[in-house]
């Protein structure tokens, strides 16, 4: 793939101007016609002449993908017993301590439920933590998260396949990564998350 | 070889090579799905590479006469780009 510079010269047709124009690149913030906002720091290709936005690389393309789909992120919230992030901070611990759970917690979630979408025999075993005795508590403890497009879809799809309101779905789902992960059950996704921490 | 055919290979040629911007008119224009990344490049080269004859058009540019704008209807996409030497330009790339 090419990469475009900051400063490298181009040339595009200008609306403004009615012309072919020399341009420049230049990193400008960036409307978006949908309303969504401004891509802000993007690189664009700038008329020399009037100084107007001609055009932008596909590199920025990514930028503004990321961009609009943070504007669209879902979040899940549901009141669950307290010592369920006890749990989830655990297993952040046990995967990779150098990192701060509040980062690593989100994306382990995250993993989880992608990974429960994708292997039919792993989900079907969530059902069995509502026996167990970690399933119980008040429900005084606020949990959120931020999901985008996709992980919503397979969370909802797990829904619907387990047939567990969203805060069970969720108790079950940390209940399943303490087994994985804090009683070591599991030690394939221990050595996934390792390595997909270190990005973190 | 016939301008069609030389327009297909040569845009095809351009995304391969990340040789491809796109235009931009008062905001980034969401009806460009390959500039929001709505697209994937390699599928705009599958469907580029599936368009026939009959589904290409091109006219000059309304303010440029010296540059020819392509039209590529495969399926029930809309492709439309013009070249830059020695870059190829993108307006619009979205389903009709």
């Amino acid at each position: 793939m090419k990469f475009f510079i900051e400063g490298e010269k181009s040339k595009a047709i200008c609306d403004h101007c009615k012309e072919l124009a020399n341009t420049t690149f230049k990193v400008r913030n960036v409307p978006i016609s949908d309303g969504a906002g401004t891509v802000k720091g993007l690189l664009v290709s700038v008329c020399d002449k009037c100084d107007k936005i001609v055009a932008f690389p596909h590199q920025s393309s990514i930028k503004i993908k990321e961009f609009r789909e943070q504007q669209t992120l879902n979040s899940i919230e549901a009141r669950i017993p307290f010592h369920f992030s006890d749990i989830l901070y655990t297993a952040c611990t046990t995967i990779n301590s150098s990192v701060p759970t509040s980062s690593l917690g989100p994306s382990v979630f995250r993993y989880y439920v992608h990974h429960l979408s994708k292997d039919r025999r792993r989900f079907k075993k969530l059902h069995k933590y509502m026996e167990s005795d970690l399933f119980k508590g008040n429900s005084n403890n606020r949990f959120s998260i931020k999901l985008n497009e996709s992980i919503m879809k397979d969370f909802n799809w797990l829904k619907e396949e387990t047939k567990l309101s969203k805060s069970n779905l969720l108790k079950s789902i940390i209940l399943l990564i303490n087994d994985d992960i804090n009683n070591k059950k599991y030690p394939k996704n221990i050595e996934k998350l390792k390595d997909l921490s270190i990005l973190i | 070889m016939s301008k069609f055919k030389a327009v297909k290979s040569e845009v095809v040629n351009c995304l391969r090579e990340g040789r491809f911007q796109h235009e931009f008119r008062e905001s980034i224009d969401t009806k460009n799905m390959l500039s929001t990344g709505e697209i994937s490049v390699d599928d705009v080269i599958k469907l580029i590479l599936k368009t026939k004859g009959f589904q290409y058009e091109s006219s000059p540019h309304h303010m440029v006469s010296g540059i020819d704008v392509h039209i590529l209807k495969p399926d029930n996409w809309y492709i439309k780009f013009y070249f830059v030497e020695p870059d190829v330009m993108f307006i619009s790339v979205h389903k009709n």
